[in-house]
């Protein structure tokens, strides 16, 4: 990972699908598939990997999730991590 | 079998064993501890455990070190007898002998002790050789201890190393740990200490209401995205207290926390550890205030997830399975003095497999003893078991006295609560 990227609005949808082809190249093993409402702790996904999720979208898409949102309700899923992140755009 | 490398967490598992053994200590063994209901037959519960695949099969793997080539796993021929049953135990017998046993490569690396104690009461002690599991593969033998209908493949799969880039991490990680780590780190022990007794355990179990108000101030001194931040800091201020007190005012604390490396999304295999560490250090002035402490952790955190220490350090740990164990252990005293860490912490997270029976027994209570390696003669695991968090203190007498002890545990739920 290197320096922030600019970005221009990306949907939510393209937002999910790239986050999640990252979290399965790099995280998953072979042949497991993370459904997007699956709470990642039931997938054995520790704080350490949504740390890098977070990190991830920030330097990927530009969108700084503020820290008071980094809630347990947000950082749940895939699903509810993307919604935070795709609120967030500016 | 096939054959298997160990892995690098593996071998450096065996080094941290080799320096337990120098310091008289019985060796690099964790330990789960389950009370039994009182009715629990342990003879029965002694003769399903020899029947049972996948105890002695573990129970028959021994390492091969095969230098110059990469140390194997290699299974003994033969049924080991590695279950106990012992009646009438005191307490202190019990702590002494069981919750010490010995396990090493020539007699098995796993052990199991039916004990029942003069009270009456029965308990089941697994005790694990860590060159064998991580967490997740304790969790797993565990399980397959504990109803033999579940089984796990016992090694993982092999994936191919990039020569050329293990050969890049591992020096890029030997200039970051020397520049990093010195001898000036903040210890409870001295070096090469060599503690006379048994480790002591000190288990800190909070309510559910008291976890819900530790998670609110774990968020509220900046704790995000899990709590361990908050319970380092913690932990972290509780040494150094200790050692103010003492009078040495050491200018910081080192100390590293686990990673776990292991693909999502599957229970995976038994044997071989899949682990990396991070690394921290804490200034002195830095832990006045919780909120400093954690904001501190926060950006190191960031910063080594920016440099991909975990996966670097874990190719410096495949690429030292090419030495010797005495080269190996050479090089990592050079790095830190001898001295190691500031003191160990593990945070297990929320317990998956939360075992309410053992062999068609309800298991009343289960505690996770980890290794104690000294120095730094202090450990801490914690870990969450229906909505209640469980803090486990390991430590030596020669390390830490009863006060302060006592005097660490009051500060610590001060500082959480």
């Amino acid at each position: 990972m290197t320096s922030i990227k600019f970005v221009s609005m990306v949907s939510r949808d393209k937002i999910q699908a790239q986050v999640s082809a990252y979290l399965t190249k790099r995280f998953l093993a072979k042949g497991a598939k993370l459904e997007a409402t699956t709470p990642f702790a039931d997938f054995g996904i520790d704080s350490m990997t949504v740390v890098e999720l977070v990190m991830y979208i920030e330097e990927e898409f530009g969108i700084v999730i503020p820290a008071n949102q980094l809630t347990g309700d947000n950082l749940k899923s895939l699903e509810s991590l993307v919604n935070c992140a795709a609120s967030n755009q500016n | 079998m096939r054959r298997q490398s160990l892995s690098g967490s593996d071998y450096f598992h065996l080094l941290l064993d080799r320096k337990m053994l120098r310091n008289g200590l019985v060796g690099n063994i964790s330990r789960i501890h389950l009370e039994l209901s009182t009715d629990v037959d342990l003879e029965l519960i002694g003769k399903k455990l020899a029947k049972n695949w996948t105890f002695q099969t573990v129970s028959n793997l021994k390492v091969k070190y095969n230098w110059p080539f990469l140390p194997v796993w290699k299974e003994e021929k033969g049924k080991r007898k590695n279950v106990e049953i012992r009646t009438n135990l005191s307490k202190s017998e019990f702590e002494s002998s069981v919750l010490n046993r010995k396990v090493d490569n020539e007699n098995g690396l796993v052990f199991i002790d039916l004990s029942e104690l003069e009270n009456g009461t029965k308990h089941v002690v697994i005790s694990m050789h860590h060159v064998l599991f991580d967490h997740q593969g304790m969790d797993n033998f565990v399980q397959a201890l504990a109803d033999e209908t579940l089984s796990f493949p016992l090694f993982p799969n092999v994936e191919k190393l990039n020569g050329f880039r293990v050969f890049r991490n591992f020096l890029f990680m030997t200039v970051y740990m020397l520049k990093r780590s010195s001898s000036k780190l903040g210890t409870l022990v001295e070096k090469n200490l060599k503690p006379k007794a048994a480790p002591r355990f000190r288990v800190i179990e909070f309510t559910e209401s008291e976890t819900e108000q530790i998670e609110k101030n774990a968020w509220k001194v900046g704790a995000r995205i899990g709590q361990s931040a908050f319970y380092i800091s913690a932990t972290a201020k509780t040494v150094i207290q200790v050692l103010t007190k003492r009078n040495e005012n050491p200018p910081y604390l080192w100390f590293s926390v686990l990673n776990n490396q292991r693909k999502k999304g599957t229970a995976g295999h038994l044997v071989s550890n899949q682990l990396s560490f991070l690394f921290f250090r804490l200034n002195a002035k830095t832990l006045n205030k919780t909120t400093d402490g954690v904001t501190s952790i926060n950006q190191q955190l960031k910063a080594q997830i920016k440099n991909r220490i975990t996966e670097r350090y874990a190719d410096l740990l495949s690429a030292l399975r090419f030495m010797p164990m005495p080269v190996y252990e050479a090089m990592v005293n050079l790095t830190s003095n001898g001295k190691m860490s500031s003191f160990g912490f593990s945070n297990l997270g929320t317990d998956k497999i939360n075992l309410t029976e053992f062999q068609g027994t309800g298991i009343v209570n289960m505690l996770h003893f980890p290794p104690v390696p000294s120095p730094p003669g202090f450990n801490v695991v914690v870990s969450k078991t229906n909505g209640k968090l469980k803090f486990v203190w390991a430590y030596f007498d020669e390390v830490l006295s009863w006060e302060e002890v006592a005097a660490m545990e009051q500060s610590f739920k001060a500082l959480l609560l």
